[in-house]
């Protein structure tokens, strides 16, 4: 198991409690104590930093581009990349669905809570932190068979 | 000017205003007519289609790949995937942005009309295929005549 393949394993289980629940807790304060810099601030700084995570191996690789010790190499940017072009199209099937959804339960007049929206947005974060792991693990057990064999 | 050049070019001038205002209307139709399962289906397969047409163009390119002539090498295809990636980027910024704003407009305690979440998604297209056309754009530009086929 390589470096990327562990941070894979790790993203799969702690990636989504370390988004859902402080962004969970960020959309209760706002709900319970109003509008407030604090909270909008959590939510904002979880959403940003978890759904453009996949971006720092590529910014650190640059960066340490000129060291000897390659730890992300040209076969690991490869997967990574088709890793997060997988979990973008689920996340795309996700908000369609959540929309089409939303539309059945609630009828084209109806009204939903303005929380719905940063709540599908949350939700949307985990499944793409899901399927994003879970796309590399299957890339990084494939390419290991194929070695194997 | 090859041929994912024009074809950023038309989708700049052309499909992205026709998104931003065509792409509503299925939403007004649901709103007048009622949300029928032809009306659902129609606005499914839009913003499906609308979203993940760059899928479209890389499955289309390698069926075409057996055939002698190629016309998307792996300098397009890399192109493609990048500005795929940008355009993902500031789709994920706008999301949070339409989250926050309807937060900070509509007080946390209060609802919003259900249409709201389409509309953001059908907006959200345009805003990914102009990234993607001008990432293109910019990318191909920055290649030089060497890039020119």
């Amino acid at each position: 198991m390589n470096k990327s393949q562990g941070e894979s394993w790790i993203w799969f289980f702690l990636g989504l409690l370390c988004f859902l629940v402080p962004g969970g807790v960020a959309v209760f304060i706002a709900y319970d104590r109003g509008i407030s810099f604090a909270p909008v601030f959590m939510f904002t700084g979880i959403v940003i930093w978890g759904g453009l995570f996949w971006l720092f191996p590529f910014i650190c690789g640059k960066l340490r581009k000129g060291k000897k010790k390659v730890s992300f190499d040209e076969r690991d940017q490869l997967i990574h990349k088709k890793a997060v072009m997988v979990a973008y199209v689920v996340l795309w099937l996700y908000f369609v669905a959540a929309c089409v959804i939303a539309w059945c339960i609630v009828g084209p007049h109806g009204s939903i809570s303005v929380n719905v929206m940063p709540l599908t947005l949350l939700g949307g974060l985990v499944i793409f932190t899901f399927v994003q792991g879970l796309a590399s693990l299957i890339q990084y057990s494939r390419i290991d068979k194929g070695e194997k064999a | 000017m090859n041929k994912a050049q024009r074809a950023a070019w038309i989708a700049l001038l052309l499909v992205v205003p026709a998104w931003a205002i065509c792409g509503q209307l299925p939403v007004l139709l649901i709103y007048l007519e009622g949300p029928s399962f032809l009306h659902l289906f129609s606005f499914a397969c839009a913003t499906i289609i609308g979203g993940l047409s760059w899928l479209l163009l890389l499955l289309f390119n390698r069926k075409r790949k057996r055939k002698t002539k190629i016309e998307f090498d792996e300098r397009d295809k890399l192109i493609l995937i990048r500005s795929i990636l940008a355009g993902y980027v500031v789709l994920w910024l706008y999301f949070i942005a339409a989250c926050i704003y309807t937060w900070l407009t509509a007080s946390p305690d209060r609802s919003i009309s259900v249409n709201v979440m389409p509309i953001v998604i059908v907006e959200g297209i345009a805003v990914f295929i102009f990234v993607q056309s001008v990432t293109t754009l910019i990318q191909y530009e920055r290649g030089g005549k060497d890039g020119e086929k």
